[in-house]
Protein backbone atom coordinates (compact mmCIF):
# COMPACT_ATOMS: atom_id res chain seq x y z
CA UNK A 1 0.00 0.00 0.00
CA UNK A 2 1.15 3.48 -0.83
CA UNK A 3 0.20 5.05 2.49
CA UNK A 4 3.15 5.60 4.74
CA UNK A 5 0.98 5.81 7.83
CA UNK A 6 -2.49 6.65 9.15
CA UNK A 7 -3.29 9.36 11.68
CA UNK A 8 -6.39 10.75 13.44
CA UNK A 9 -5.97 14.47 13.94
CA UNK A 10 -8.23 17.48 13.25
CA UNK A 11 -5.32 19.84 12.59
CA UNK A 12 -2.17 17.94 11.69
CA UNK A 13 -0.12 20.88 10.39
CA UNK A 14 -0.56 22.85 13.60
CA UNK A 15 0.43 19.81 15.64
CA UNK A 16 3.53 19.31 13.47
CA UNK A 17 4.38 22.99 13.74
CA UNK A 18 4.45 22.59 17.50
CA UNK A 19 6.16 19.22 17.47
CA UNK A 20 7.88 18.28 14.17
CA UNK A 21 8.38 14.75 15.47
CA UNK A 22 4.63 14.20 15.92
CA UNK A 23 3.11 11.27 13.99
CA UNK A 24 6.58 9.81 13.47
CA UNK A 25 7.07 11.56 10.09
CA UNK A 26 10.45 12.69 11.39
CA UNK A 27 12.63 11.00 13.96
CA UNK A 28 15.64 12.29 15.82
CA UNK A 29 17.69 9.28 14.67
CA UNK A 30 17.15 9.83 10.95
CA UNK A 31 16.25 13.49 10.59
CA UNK A 32 18.36 14.90 13.43
CA UNK A 33 17.33 18.33 14.60
CA UNK A 34 14.11 19.40 12.89
CA UNK A 35 12.74 22.93 13.09
CA UNK A 36 9.83 24.75 11.53
CA UNK A 37 10.90 26.93 8.65
CA UNK A 38 7.51 28.09 7.44
CA UNK A 39 3.82 27.45 8.10
CA UNK A 40 1.60 28.67 5.28
CA UNK A 41 -1.97 28.66 6.57
CA UNK A 42 -3.42 30.01 3.33
CA UNK A 43 -1.91 27.30 1.13
CA UNK A 44 -2.00 24.67 3.84
CA UNK A 45 1.60 23.61 3.90
CA UNK A 46 4.39 23.37 6.42
CA UNK A 47 8.11 23.37 5.73
CA UNK A 48 10.44 21.68 8.17
CA UNK A 49 14.20 22.09 8.05
CA UNK A 50 16.52 19.25 9.01
CA UNK A 51 19.70 20.44 10.64
CA UNK A 52 22.98 19.01 11.77
CA UNK A 53 25.96 21.35 11.52
CA UNK A 54 23.82 23.49 9.24
CA UNK A 55 20.90 22.69 7.00
CA UNK A 56 20.79 19.21 5.47
CA UNK A 57 17.40 19.23 3.80
CA UNK A 58 13.73 20.09 3.96
CA UNK A 59 10.41 18.35 4.37
CA UNK A 60 7.37 19.97 2.71
CA UNK A 61 4.08 18.75 4.16
CA UNK A 62 0.85 19.61 2.35
CA UNK A 63 -2.56 18.98 3.90
CA UNK A 64 -5.74 18.51 1.89
CA UNK A 65 -9.19 17.24 2.70
CA UNK A 66 -9.72 15.59 -0.62
CA UNK A 67 -6.79 14.83 -2.89
CA UNK A 68 -7.95 14.99 -6.48
CA UNK A 69 -5.68 14.91 -9.51
CA UNK A 70 -6.22 18.66 -10.03
CA UNK A 71 -5.26 19.26 -6.41
CA UNK A 72 -2.21 17.05 -6.89
CA UNK A 73 -1.16 19.05 -9.95
CA UNK A 74 -1.35 22.31 -8.02
CA UNK A 75 0.55 20.81 -5.06
CA UNK A 76 3.26 19.59 -7.40
CA UNK A 77 3.57 23.04 -9.00
CA UNK A 78 3.85 24.61 -5.55
CA UNK A 79 6.36 21.95 -4.46
CA UNK A 80 8.46 22.70 -7.54
CA UNK A 81 8.56 26.38 -6.62
CA UNK A 82 9.57 25.50 -3.08
CA UNK A 83 12.41 23.25 -4.30
CA UNK A 84 13.64 26.15 -6.40
CA UNK A 85 13.39 28.62 -3.54
CA UNK A 86 14.86 26.37 -0.86
CA UNK A 87 17.61 24.52 -2.72
CA UNK A 88 18.13 26.07 -6.16
CA UNK A 89 16.21 23.20 -7.76
CA UNK A 90 17.93 20.28 -6.08
CA UNK A 91 15.11 17.76 -5.74
CA UNK A 92 17.31 15.42 -3.71
CA UNK A 93 17.19 17.80 -0.77
CA UNK A 94 13.44 18.13 -0.36
CA UNK A 95 10.92 15.54 0.80
CA UNK A 96 7.26 15.84 -0.14
CA UNK A 97 4.68 14.54 2.34
CA UNK A 98 0.93 14.70 1.66
CA UNK A 99 -1.75 14.40 4.33
CA UNK A 100 -5.30 13.84 3.11
CA UNK A 101 -8.65 12.45 4.22
CA UNK A 102 -9.89 11.31 0.82
CA UNK A 103 -8.12 10.61 -2.42
CA UNK A 104 -8.81 9.68 -6.02
CA UNK A 105 -7.46 6.41 -7.35
CA UNK A 106 -5.64 8.17 -10.19
CA UNK A 107 -3.74 10.26 -7.64
CA UNK A 108 -2.40 7.08 -6.09
CA UNK A 109 -1.42 5.84 -9.56
CA UNK A 110 0.38 9.07 -10.38
CA UNK A 111 2.27 9.19 -7.10
CA UNK A 112 3.22 5.57 -7.42
CA UNK A 113 4.47 6.23 -10.95
CA UNK A 114 6.36 9.29 -9.80
CA UNK A 115 8.14 7.27 -7.11
CA UNK A 116 9.06 4.57 -9.62
CA UNK A 117 10.31 7.01 -12.25
CA UNK A 118 12.10 9.71 -10.30
CA UNK A 119 14.57 7.33 -8.73
CA UNK A 120 16.98 10.10 -7.79
CA UNK A 121 14.41 12.08 -5.86
CA UNK A 122 12.98 11.37 -2.43
CA UNK A 123 9.74 9.36 -2.88
CA UNK A 124 6.48 11.17 -2.14
CA UNK A 125 4.94 10.00 1.15
CA UNK A 126 1.19 9.84 1.65
CA UNK A 127 -0.49 9.97 5.05
CA UNK A 128 -4.16 9.17 5.46
CA UNK A 129 -5.94 11.28 8.06
CA UNK A 130 -8.86 9.27 9.38
CA UNK A 131 -10.19 12.02 11.58
CA UNK B 1 20.90 30.87 -35.43
CA UNK B 2 24.09 29.67 -37.05
CA UNK B 3 25.75 26.66 -35.48
CA UNK B 4 29.30 26.34 -34.19
CA UNK B 5 31.82 23.51 -34.24
CA UNK B 6 35.25 22.60 -32.92
CA UNK B 7 37.23 20.18 -35.06
CA UNK B 8 40.30 18.35 -33.82
CA UNK B 9 43.26 17.55 -36.04
CA UNK B 10 46.95 16.82 -35.82
CA UNK B 11 49.62 19.45 -36.02
CA UNK B 12 51.07 17.98 -39.23
CA UNK B 13 47.76 18.34 -41.07
CA UNK B 14 46.98 21.86 -39.98
CA UNK B 15 49.06 23.79 -42.50
CA UNK B 16 47.42 22.19 -45.52
CA UNK B 17 43.99 22.22 -43.90
CA UNK B 18 44.20 25.95 -43.19
CA UNK B 19 45.74 26.86 -46.54
CA UNK B 20 43.17 24.98 -48.61
CA UNK B 21 40.19 25.49 -46.32
CA UNK B 22 39.31 21.80 -46.16
CA UNK B 23 38.87 19.56 -43.14
CA UNK B 24 38.67 15.78 -43.31
CA UNK B 25 37.67 13.17 -40.80
CA UNK B 26 39.15 9.70 -40.83
CA UNK B 27 37.91 6.45 -42.36
CA UNK B 28 40.52 4.13 -40.85
CA UNK B 29 41.38 3.50 -37.25
CA UNK B 30 44.23 5.85 -36.42
CA UNK B 31 47.65 4.45 -37.27
CA UNK B 32 46.21 1.33 -38.94
CA UNK B 33 44.63 0.27 -42.23
CA UNK B 34 41.54 -1.09 -40.46
CA UNK B 35 38.30 0.55 -41.53
CA UNK B 36 36.41 2.11 -38.61
CA UNK B 37 33.40 0.12 -37.43
CA UNK B 38 29.91 1.16 -38.52
CA UNK B 39 29.19 2.73 -35.13
CA UNK B 40 32.26 4.92 -35.45
CA UNK B 41 31.65 5.85 -39.10
CA UNK B 42 28.12 6.83 -38.14
CA UNK B 43 29.35 8.84 -35.16
CA UNK B 44 31.47 10.88 -37.55
CA UNK B 45 28.45 11.48 -39.79
CA UNK B 46 26.32 12.27 -36.72
CA UNK B 47 28.77 14.95 -35.60
CA UNK B 48 29.13 16.55 -39.03
CA UNK B 49 25.73 16.22 -40.63
CA UNK B 50 24.11 19.26 -39.01
CA UNK B 51 26.78 21.62 -40.32
CA UNK B 52 25.36 24.38 -42.52
CA UNK B 53 26.98 27.01 -44.72
CA UNK B 54 27.94 30.00 -42.60
CA UNK B 55 28.34 28.02 -39.38
CA UNK B 56 31.29 29.01 -37.19
CA UNK B 57 34.26 26.66 -37.04
CA UNK B 58 37.28 26.46 -34.76
CA UNK B 59 40.16 24.03 -34.98
CA UNK B 60 41.76 22.28 -32.06
CA UNK B 61 45.32 21.19 -32.82
CA UNK B 62 46.00 18.19 -30.68
CA UNK B 63 49.78 18.27 -30.30
CA UNK B 64 50.06 22.02 -29.85
CA UNK B 65 47.08 22.15 -27.48
CA UNK B 66 45.75 25.23 -29.23
CA UNK B 67 42.44 26.40 -30.68
CA UNK B 68 42.45 28.37 -33.93
CA UNK B 69 39.74 30.45 -35.56
CA UNK B 70 37.52 32.07 -36.59
CA UNK B 71 36.33 30.31 -39.77
CA UNK B 72 33.00 29.69 -41.39
CA UNK B 73 31.67 26.76 -43.41
CA UNK B 74 31.68 27.42 -47.17
CA UNK B 75 30.54 23.97 -48.27
CA UNK B 76 28.53 21.53 -46.16
CA UNK B 77 29.95 18.07 -45.37
CA UNK B 78 30.39 15.50 -48.10
CA UNK B 79 32.17 12.20 -48.71
CA UNK B 80 35.13 12.01 -51.07
CA UNK B 81 37.59 9.11 -50.91
CA UNK B 82 39.07 9.74 -54.35
CA UNK B 83 41.00 12.99 -54.07
CA UNK B 84 43.99 12.71 -51.78
CA UNK B 85 44.69 16.00 -50.00
CA UNK B 86 46.87 15.21 -47.03
CA UNK B 87 50.25 13.45 -46.92
CA UNK B 88 49.07 10.21 -45.41
CA UNK B 89 49.69 6.97 -47.26
CA UNK B 90 46.65 5.14 -45.89
CA UNK B 91 44.13 7.68 -44.71
CA UNK B 92 42.29 9.94 -47.16
CA UNK B 93 40.09 11.64 -44.55
CA UNK B 94 36.99 11.32 -46.72
CA UNK B 95 34.38 12.92 -44.42
CA UNK B 96 35.03 16.50 -45.43
CA UNK B 97 33.74 20.03 -45.37
CA UNK B 98 35.13 23.30 -46.70
CA UNK B 99 35.70 26.51 -44.80
CA UNK B 100 37.13 30.01 -45.14
CA UNK B 101 38.15 32.77 -42.76
CA UNK B 102 34.98 34.19 -41.23
CA UNK B 103 34.38 37.55 -42.97
CA UNK B 104 33.67 39.30 -39.65
CA UNK B 105 36.87 37.94 -38.11
CA UNK B 106 39.22 37.70 -41.09
CA UNK B 107 41.74 39.74 -39.12
CA UNK B 108 41.99 36.81 -36.70
CA UNK B 109 42.03 33.86 -39.10
CA UNK B 110 44.41 35.40 -41.63
CA UNK B 111 47.11 35.55 -38.97
CA UNK B 112 46.32 32.06 -37.66
CA UNK B 113 45.47 33.50 -34.25
CA UNK B 114 44.97 30.95 -31.51
CA UNK B 115 44.43 30.41 -27.83
CA UNK B 116 45.80 27.77 -25.51
CA UNK B 117 43.33 24.97 -24.85
CA UNK B 118 43.98 25.53 -21.16
CA UNK B 119 42.65 29.04 -21.29
CA UNK B 120 39.36 27.52 -22.48
CA UNK B 121 39.47 24.89 -19.74
CA UNK B 122 39.70 27.68 -17.16
CA UNK B 123 36.26 28.83 -18.30
CA UNK B 124 34.91 25.27 -18.27
CA UNK B 125 36.04 24.94 -14.65
CA UNK B 126 34.23 28.18 -13.84
CA UNK B 127 31.03 26.83 -15.36
CA UNK B 128 31.05 29.49 -18.05
CA UNK B 129 31.23 27.03 -20.96
CA UNK B 130 28.05 25.05 -21.32
CA UNK B 131 28.61 22.55 -24.10
CA UNK B 132 32.15 21.28 -23.59
CA UNK B 133 33.90 19.48 -20.77
CA UNK B 134 37.15 18.65 -22.50
CA UNK B 135 38.76 18.28 -25.91
CA UNK B 136 40.97 15.43 -24.79
CA UNK B 137 40.27 11.85 -25.76
CA UNK B 138 39.27 10.11 -22.58
CA UNK B 139 39.17 6.45 -21.69
CA UNK B 140 35.71 4.87 -22.13
CA UNK B 141 34.45 7.94 -23.94
CA UNK B 142 34.00 7.98 -27.69
CA UNK B 143 36.86 9.75 -29.49
CA UNK B 144 35.41 12.61 -31.51
CA UNK B 145 37.03 14.67 -34.24
CA UNK B 146 34.18 17.15 -34.53
CA UNK B 147 32.06 18.56 -31.74
CA UNK B 148 29.07 20.83 -32.17
CA UNK B 149 29.10 23.51 -29.48
CA UNK B 150 26.56 26.11 -28.43
CA UNK B 151 26.92 29.46 -30.15
CA UNK B 152 27.11 31.13 -26.75
CA UNK B 153 30.29 29.13 -26.08
CA UNK B 154 31.60 30.00 -29.53
CA UNK B 155 31.20 33.69 -28.71
CA UNK B 156 33.38 33.23 -25.64
CA UNK B 157 36.07 31.52 -27.74
CA UNK B 158 35.95 34.42 -30.21
CA UNK B 159 36.45 36.87 -27.38
CA UNK B 160 39.42 34.83 -26.08
CA UNK B 161 40.96 34.82 -29.57
CA UNK B 162 40.71 38.60 -29.58
CA UNK B 163 42.05 38.85 -26.04
CA UNK B 164 45.18 36.89 -26.96
CA UNK B 165 45.51 38.13 -30.55
CA UNK B 166 48.35 40.47 -29.73
CA UNK B 167 50.46 37.64 -28.34
CA UNK B 168 49.37 34.52 -30.17
CA UNK B 169 49.39 35.03 -33.92
CA UNK B 170 51.62 34.62 -36.93
CA UNK B 171 53.81 37.61 -37.71
CA UNK B 172 52.84 37.62 -41.37
CA UNK B 173 49.45 37.40 -42.96
CA UNK B 174 49.03 33.88 -44.32
CA UNK B 175 47.93 32.82 -47.79
CA UNK B 176 44.51 31.23 -48.25
CA UNK B 177 44.09 29.17 -51.45
CA UNK B 178 40.67 27.53 -51.25
CA UNK B 179 40.38 24.02 -52.61
CA UNK B 180 37.21 23.01 -54.44
CA UNK B 181 36.17 19.42 -54.94
CA UNK B 182 34.65 17.85 -58.07
CA UNK B 183 30.97 18.74 -58.38
CA UNK B 184 29.76 15.14 -58.07
CA UNK B 185 30.87 14.47 -54.48
CA UNK B 186 28.24 12.85 -52.28
CA UNK B 187 26.58 15.02 -49.62
CA UNK B 188 26.94 13.49 -46.17
CA UNK B 189 23.15 13.28 -45.80
CA UNK B 190 23.21 10.65 -48.56
CA UNK B 191 25.85 8.57 -46.78
CA UNK B 192 23.66 7.48 -43.90
CA UNK B 193 22.91 3.81 -43.43
CA UNK B 194 21.62 1.38 -40.82
CA UNK B 195 18.99 3.79 -39.50
CA UNK B 196 16.98 1.57 -37.19
CA UNK B 197 19.96 -0.65 -36.40
CA UNK B 198 22.60 1.67 -35.00
CA UNK B 199 21.91 4.46 -32.53
CA UNK B 200 24.27 6.96 -34.14
CA UNK B 201 22.34 6.68 -37.41
CA UNK B 202 19.02 7.85 -35.97
CA UNK B 203 20.82 10.49 -33.92
CA UNK B 204 22.34 11.75 -37.19
CA UNK B 205 18.89 12.01 -38.76
CA UNK B 206 17.64 14.05 -35.79
CA UNK B 207 20.69 16.33 -35.91
CA UNK B 208 20.09 16.97 -39.61
CA UNK B 209 16.41 17.73 -39.06
CA UNK B 210 17.23 20.13 -36.23
CA UNK B 211 19.59 21.95 -38.58
CA UNK B 212 17.40 22.05 -41.68
CA UNK B 213 13.77 21.48 -40.77
CA UNK B 214 13.37 21.71 -36.98
CA UNK B 215 9.60 22.28 -37.07
CA UNK B 216 9.27 18.67 -38.13
CA UNK B 217 10.16 17.46 -34.65
CA UNK B 218 9.83 20.55 -32.47
CA UNK B 219 6.35 21.78 -33.39
CA UNK B 220 4.64 19.47 -30.93
CA UNK B 221 6.70 20.93 -28.13
CA UNK B 222 6.19 24.51 -29.25
CA UNK B 223 2.42 23.94 -29.13
CA UNK B 224 2.20 24.48 -32.86
CA UNK B 225 3.43 28.06 -32.48
CA UNK B 226 5.67 29.32 -35.24
CA UNK B 227 9.22 28.17 -34.62
CA UNK B 228 11.81 30.91 -34.94
CA UNK B 229 14.94 29.20 -36.22
CA UNK B 230 17.07 32.12 -35.12
CA UNK B 231 16.30 31.13 -31.53
CA UNK B 232 17.25 27.48 -31.93
CA UNK B 233 20.59 26.03 -30.91
CA UNK B 234 21.45 22.39 -30.25
CA UNK B 235 24.29 19.99 -29.54
CA UNK B 236 24.74 16.24 -29.28
CA UNK B 237 26.50 14.14 -26.63
CA UNK B 238 25.92 17.00 -24.20
CA UNK B 239 27.55 16.46 -20.82
CA UNK B 240 25.01 17.22 -18.17
CA UNK B 241 26.97 15.84 -15.23
CA UNK B 242 30.58 16.68 -15.80
CA UNK B 243 32.22 14.62 -13.09
CA UNK B 244 30.37 11.41 -13.86
CA UNK B 245 30.51 12.20 -17.59
CA UNK B 246 26.78 11.59 -18.04
CA UNK B 247 25.69 12.85 -21.40
CA UNK B 248 22.37 13.62 -23.00
CA UNK B 249 22.04 12.30 -26.55
CA UNK B 250 20.81 15.61 -27.96
CA UNK B 251 20.13 18.91 -26.22
CA UNK B 252 18.20 21.63 -28.02
CA UNK B 253 17.07 25.01 -26.83
CA UNK B 254 14.88 27.80 -27.93
CA UNK B 255 14.18 30.96 -25.99
CA UNK B 256 13.33 29.73 -22.48
CA UNK B 257 12.67 26.19 -23.70
CA UNK B 258 15.12 23.33 -23.26
CA UNK B 259 14.65 19.91 -24.82
CA UNK B 260 16.48 16.73 -23.86
CA UNK B 261 16.33 13.93 -26.43
CA UNK B 262 16.99 10.43 -25.12
CA UNK B 263 17.43 8.24 -28.18
CA UNK B 264 16.99 4.47 -28.38
CA UNK B 265 17.65 2.43 -31.51
CA UNK B 266 14.64 0.17 -31.12
CA UNK B 267 12.55 -0.24 -27.95
CA UNK B 268 12.48 2.53 -25.36
CA UNK B 269 11.60 1.37 -21.87
CA UNK B 270 11.11 2.83 -18.42
CA UNK B 271 14.86 2.95 -17.83
CA UNK B 272 15.21 5.42 -20.69
CA UNK B 273 12.59 7.63 -19.06
CA UNK B 274 14.18 7.34 -15.61
CA UNK B 275 17.51 8.39 -17.04
CA UNK B 276 16.01 11.29 -18.99
CA UNK B 277 14.07 12.73 -16.05
CA UNK B 278 17.17 12.47 -13.91
CA UNK B 279 19.08 14.43 -16.53
CA UNK B 280 16.29 16.99 -16.45
CA UNK B 281 16.74 17.36 -12.68
CA UNK B 282 20.46 17.90 -13.23
CA UNK B 283 19.80 20.48 -15.92
CA UNK B 284 17.53 22.45 -13.59
CA UNK B 285 20.55 23.01 -11.36
CA UNK B 286 22.75 24.51 -14.06
CA UNK B 287 23.48 28.18 -13.33
CA UNK B 288 22.39 29.28 -16.80
CA UNK B 289 18.91 27.79 -16.44
CA UNK B 290 16.21 30.07 -15.10
CA UNK B 291 13.96 27.69 -13.12
CA UNK B 292 11.31 30.36 -12.64
CA UNK B 293 10.83 31.05 -16.32
CA UNK B 294 12.35 28.23 -18.33
CA UNK B 295 10.70 24.97 -19.31
CA UNK B 296 12.53 21.70 -19.82
CA UNK B 297 10.98 19.01 -21.99
CA UNK B 298 12.04 15.39 -22.21
CA UNK B 299 11.63 13.56 -25.52
CA UNK B 300 12.24 9.81 -25.54
CA UNK B 301 12.88 8.61 -29.10
CA UNK B 302 12.46 5.01 -30.25
CA UNK B 303 10.99 2.78 -32.91
CA UNK B 304 8.80 1.11 -30.32
CA UNK B 305 7.79 1.93 -26.78
CA UNK B 306 7.29 -0.56 -24.01
CA UNK B 307 3.59 -0.53 -23.02
CA UNK B 308 4.58 0.15 -19.41
CA UNK B 309 6.50 3.21 -20.53
CA UNK B 310 3.46 4.65 -22.30
CA UNK B 311 1.31 4.06 -19.22
CA UNK B 312 3.95 5.60 -17.04
CA UNK B 313 4.15 8.78 -19.16
CA UNK B 314 0.35 9.08 -19.25
CA UNK B 315 0.18 8.85 -15.46
CA UNK B 316 3.00 11.32 -14.91
CA UNK B 317 1.43 13.77 -17.31
CA UNK B 318 -1.54 14.04 -14.98
CA UNK B 319 0.54 15.81 -12.37
CA UNK B 320 3.44 17.19 -14.32
CA UNK B 321 3.80 17.81 -18.00
CA UNK B 322 6.76 17.91 -20.32
CA UNK B 323 7.45 14.30 -21.32
CA UNK B 324 6.97 13.18 -24.92
CA UNK B 325 7.46 9.95 -26.82
CA UNK B 326 8.69 10.40 -30.40
CA UNK B 327 8.42 7.34 -32.60
CA UNK B 328 10.55 6.88 -35.70
CA UNK B 329 10.28 4.53 -38.64
CA UNK B 330 13.29 3.77 -40.83
CA UNK B 331 12.65 4.50 -44.52
CA UNK B 332 14.61 4.23 -47.80
CA UNK B 333 16.25 0.97 -46.76
CA UNK B 334 17.56 2.39 -43.51
CA UNK B 335 18.93 5.59 -45.00
CA UNK B 336 16.48 7.95 -43.35
CA UNK B 337 13.53 8.04 -40.91
CA UNK B 338 10.02 9.39 -40.45
CA UNK B 339 8.79 10.68 -37.10
CA UNK B 340 5.54 10.72 -35.23
CA UNK B 341 4.72 11.85 -31.69
CA UNK B 342 2.97 9.05 -29.81
CA UNK B 343 2.54 11.18 -26.66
Amino acid sequence: MLFDRRIKEPNPLRVLAQDPYAFGICTKETDFSVEVKELNVEKNYLILRKRIDGSVGYICIFERGSLTIEEMRSIYAEFRNLVLRLTNSNFREVELVLICKHYDAEVLESISEYNRTYTHRVPIKLILNEY
Amino acid sequence: MKGAFICTLSEEDWEKTRLLGIYGNRFFKEGTSKVLKDTQQLSIIRDLISMREGDLVFFHIRGKQTIHGVYEVRKTPYFDDQERIWDNKVEVFPYRFLFKPHPNYAHIAEYDANIEVHSLYEFIDRGMIQSLVTLENEQNIEARGVRKILVEDAKLIISLLHRDFKFRKNREKLEFAPYNPPSDVKPLKDCLYKVGNIENAIKAVIMYILAYNPSQILNEIKNKRELDRKELDFVNEFFIAQTTRKSVDIYARLKGIHILFEVKTDVADENALRQAVYYRDLLWQRPWINPEKDKIFVVVVGQRFQEKLKQSVERLKKMNNGIHLLQYRPINNGKWAEFNYVI
